[in-house]
């Protein structure tokens, strides 16, 4: 289950990248530095997709999380 | 629209005698523990009503008013929609204590619909979003939220809202209160939903008012019909 952290999409498509996050069940959450995403096993392919139609840029895998 | 002061429970209000040729009313609530201020801009026969939640600031000094309300209540009035801009009871310390904002609303909505407002659109900015948000939730007057630039803490039970419709709204170039916020509270938040990010627009948002006037009259109106 890979986190993984992207910049923000356009200002246009980003309540549609939300939705379309929020309609194939995917978790994440907006932080100031980007989306964290919260990626199962069995959405790699679907993430894949995402990826491609928002045109989104990668940050990070799996970063380091402080408390 | 006819008022007639009344007292209802533990809620008691005035209204001054509006002034001939000036729709303003200043209203002040009596609740148990507190008196809430506010401005009522009454239009026309429908009982629909805008309530701008910590829209006026108010002391025994000096008063300042929102330039968002008051332009946009005038812009509604012409399709009878009526306003009021309230003010919270603890000002200046408004900041400080949520639970008592959400409270004052809640009120304030209470005494709406004693005084016949039926549908009610809910307008909170900033500090004032998350009072909105909590405060729309125990009443089912209110058809429909507004939030803009809106501070996250206090906005976590956002999803309540739904199934009314909720209008989220921050500026890109907001530096107070970055436009994160705002996705942010969209993402905990259920349809119906929109989020509507303005180039250009810092944490005032007015410096669009190109953008923002016409996108809330057009959504408040809509909402209303």
């Amino acid at each position: 289950m890979p986190t993984i952290v992207v910049t923000p999409p356009a200002p246009n498509l980003r309540m549609a990248f939300m939705d379309a996050m929020e309609d194939n069940g995917v978790d994440y959450d907006r932080q100031t530095d980007g989306y964290w995403i919260y990626l199962r096993e069995s959405q790699t392919d679907l993430w894949e997709q995402l990826v491609s139609k928002f045109s989104l840029k990668i940050e990070d895998t799996d970063p380091p999380v402080f408390f | 629209m006819d008022i007639q002061a009344r007292v209802t429970g533990s809620l008691d209000y005035e209204m001054n005698t509006p002034v001939p040729g000036m729709q303003l009313e200043n209203v002040v609530i009596h609740a148990n523990d507190r008196d809430i201020h506010g401005i009522l801009k009454p239009h026309g026969n429908k009982k629909h009503i805008v309530l701008w939640a910590g829209s006026v600031f108010k002391n025994s000094k000096q008063q300042r008013t929102s330039p968002i309300a008051l332009a946009i209540s005038d812009r509604v009035a012409s399709a009878g929609i009526s306003s009021m801009l309230l003010s919270y009871s603890d000002y200046p310390a408004q900041g400080n204590d949520l639970s008592r904002c959400v409270q004052d609303t809640k009120y304030c909505l209470e005494f709406l619909v004693n005084i016949g407002y039926e549908k009610i659109i809910l307008v909170g900015h900033s500090f004032s979003g998350a009072v909105a948000i909590s405060a729309s939730q125990s009443n089912e007057n209110v058809i429909g939220l507004i939030t803009l630039a809106s501070q996250t803490l206090g906005a976590q039970t956002v999803s309540h809202v739904a199934p009314r419709p909720l209008l989220i709204i921050h500026g890109l170039a907001d530096q107070t209160l970055g436009p994160h916020c705002g996705e942010q509270i969209y993402s905990w938040a259920s349809q119906p939903k929109e989020l509507i990010l303005i180039e250009g627009a810092t944490h005032r948002l007015w410096d669009r008012r190109d953008i923002l006037e016409p996108l809330l009259v057009n959504w408040i109106i809509q909402k209303l019909q």
